[in-house]
């Protein structure tokens, strides 16, 4: 293919990068950190004033800890961004981000003067999104009203957050944090950004705060990333929220999340730990739910897998079910959802028979059950299935349980070998309406098709189901 | 998915005369031919007249593999949809082995195209290949001829001096967070 590929008479010699349309080749430039852009002036003649249509700036600066002359250095940083911003040509800006890292303990206050004519002129050409990203935190800079900003992310601190309102087009704020947030948001902060949509927190601690209060009138997505907790009630009242996805956050103590929100589509928890209690009020709309443990090897005691039960239970509606959790446990409690038409299951290296046995019994008491997903086979080296002596329980027999419901079976490899065929197999054979078999390999792409022949099931399942304990 | 009733088929000549029959959903896939489709302008064979067959033998796998993933035997639930990571894993091993010249060729057949997804794969192969080089190595990659004198290349150095003076090799560049 490669040769293939090659063989143009002259191709191989030509230089085909600067044959590239304008619009090409800026649109590549707007990739790149305006230090590169600008580097690329030098190639040849043909760009050298190509980078100063680029919609998009992007400084990064850090401190050089080696370095003794560090002084020059910011200096000399703050020079070049000045003189970009004065050599580049005056269309409209996209994008104006800046990571500034310095090992000062503050920021010095011509610094801040700079900053604060980069935010501003950047606005002045209209930019939609902003990336102010600066160490050491809480270097409050002025923030200009704009028509024009739809995406803000921030350092917490960057700005006084009160001035959010300014932004009437404000559609995506991300908050980004080391450490503690330096300032505390007031209760109705969000209520006044009537175009924001995305909220997200990465990376911040809250231990401090007791209370938190989300809701905002437009708000649909809510991001949070690695934040922490401590005997905090966390409230999101938010009537246009479709997603809410919880990635790895801390909750200690006494941790206790209320979600009031009709339209929530979406409910995603990937976690380490979880908070006392979660409080769902009419989360009716949920139609898919991801729950993952990201610990390894996380030990479920009846204390967390009621939390996990009591989670899922105000998702009475929900449709798909991702439980990406290696415990029968967790399974052993979950209640019957009347919706619920497909699972996603992982098979981890430390399952044995009775988690087998629990998405099984899961699987059948879920009477519209008919998509079984197990995705990424790791390493199943301690899993037996199939009669083993290890076998912890009954389902060491081909015969011994049914899977009335099952219509169809994706499977996502990872690698084939005859394990997996052979659980797959098993699968199979135990499920009598199964006319659907998928197969996926690691790209993402089909591997191969079966279709069973066997079709005489349909309607009467819904009567049974329901009834099978598995 | 499976056998499904005829399929209409489009065929498409590359700028060294080769044609290629496919089908019209993998026509479909790139929105300059979609529209020619749809406004029926397009009966015999279709001229891409700035791809070259091995270029075009690329863009028809991707578009083949699109429709591959879109297309569901059910509604609710498509099994061939990706994850995030597949996606990368996918399109890496798309690139692969796509050398300089064949990228801008791609580039622009997928400009002219208009095929998004392929672009921005090109695009990201692209400015992976560029960041943190040096306008030697660039030219040395791409086959481009520099055409400064060396006073103009010394003014161009000194007006950012701080663009060229650091070692983009020792830089750190840490990712935002």
């Amino acid at each position: 293919m490669e040769q293939n590929l090659k063989s143009g008479i002259d191709s191989l010699s030509r230089d085909r990068i600067s044959e590239l349309p304008e619009t090409l080749r800026l649109h590549i430039l707007s990739f790149l950190p305006t230090e590169d852009c600008i580097r690329t002036s030098l190639i040849a003649k043909g760009w050298r004033y190509l980078w100063k249509f680029v919609s998009s700036l992007n400084f990064n600066y850090s401190d050089d800890h080696t370095s003794t002359a560090l002084v020059r250095e910011r200096e000399k940083f703050l020079n070049f961004v000045d003189q970009v911003f004065m050599l580049r040509d005056s269309s409209d800006l996209y994008e104006f981000c800046l990571y500034y890292r310095s090992l000062r303990k503050s920021l010095s206050k011509s610094t801040v003067r700079s900053f604060n004519l980069w935010v501003a002129v950047a606005l002045k050409l209209r930019a939609k999104k902003l990336c102010l990203h600066l160490y050491p935190e809480s270097s409050v800079l002025e923030l200009p009203s704009s028509r024009t900003l739809e995406v803000l992310s921030l350092t917490w601190g960057t700005i006084n957050l009160q001035n959010l309102s300014q932004l009437c087009e404000l559609r995506t704020l991300e908050l980004v944090a080391v450490g503690a947030p330096s300032e505390s948001f007031s209760n109705d902060l969000f209520s006044y950004c009537p175009a924001l949509e995305t909220l997200r927190f990465l990376g911040c601690d809250f231990s401090e705060w007791s209370l938190m209060c989300i809701s905002a009138p437009s708000l649909k997505n809510i991001f949070l990333d690695e934040c922490e907790w401590d005997d905090c009630v966390i409230k999101v009242s938010a009537p246009s929220l479709q997603r809410l996805h919880v990635n790895d956050c801390v909750w200690d103590n006494d941790c206790t999340i209320e979600v009031s929100a009709q339209r929530l589509n979406s409910f995603k928890y990937g976690f380490r730990s979880l908070p006392k209690s979660f409080v769902f009020q009419g989360l009716v709309s949920v139609d898919s739910a991801v729950i993952s443990s990201l610990g390894a090897c996380f030990d479920y005691d009846d204390i967390e897998a009621s939390k996990v039960r009591f989670m899922l239970g105000g998702l009475l509606n929900i449709r798909k079910l991702n439980l990406d959790i290696d415990s029968d446990v967790v399974f052993e409690r979950l209640p019957p959802f009347d919706c619920m038409e497909e699972l996603t299951v992982p098979l981890y290296h430390c399952i044995c028979d009775d988690y087998v046995n629990s998405v099984i019994k899961f699987l059948n008491s879920n009477c519209k059950m008919q998509t079984l997903n197990i995705s990424e086979f790791v390493d199943r080296s301690d899993f037996h299935y199939d009669g083993d002596e290890h076998c912890c329980s009954q389902v060491n027999g081909r015969q011994k349980f049914t899977l009335h419901l099952l219509k169809k079976l994706v499977v996502k490899f990872w690698k084939r070998d005859d394990k997996e065929i052979e659980w797959v197999e098993l699968l199979k054979s135990n499920s009598p309406h199964l006319n659907e078999v998928i197969r996926i390999n690691s790209f993402g792409q089909e591997d191969e098709e079966e279709g069973m022949e066997d079709e005489e099931e349909e309607e009467d399942m819904e009567d049974e189901g329901g009834q099978w304990p598995g | 998915m499976s056998e499904s009733t005829e399929k209409k088929m489009v065929r498409l000549r590359s700028s060294d005369g080769e044609v290629f029959e496919v089908e019209e959903s993998v026509a479909k896939v790139a929105k300059t031919l979609q529209d020619m489709l749809e406004e029926d302008c397009a009966d015999a064979v279709i001229p891409i007249t700035c791809v070259r067959a091995p270029i075009l033998t690329k863009v028809i796998d991707y578009c083949k593999d699109q429709v591959m993933i879109s297309s569901s035997s059910s509604t609710t639930n498509n099994p061939n949809e990706r994850t995030e990571q597949e996606r990368k894993a996918w399109g890496q091993k798309f690139m692969e082995g796509v050398d300089s010249s064949t990228l801008c060729e791609l580039l622009v057949a997928s400009n002219f195209l208009n095929i998004e997804g392929l672009l921005n794969l090109g695009v990201d192969k692209m400015v992976s290949m560029i960041q943190g080089k040096y306008p030697q190595e660039i030219r040395d990659m791409f086959n481009v001829v520099n055409d400064f004198t060396p006073e103009e290349e010394e003014e161009i150095r000194n007006q950012n001096a701080w663009a060229f003076e650091r070692d983009p090799y020792y830089k750190k560049r840490s990712s935002s967070k």
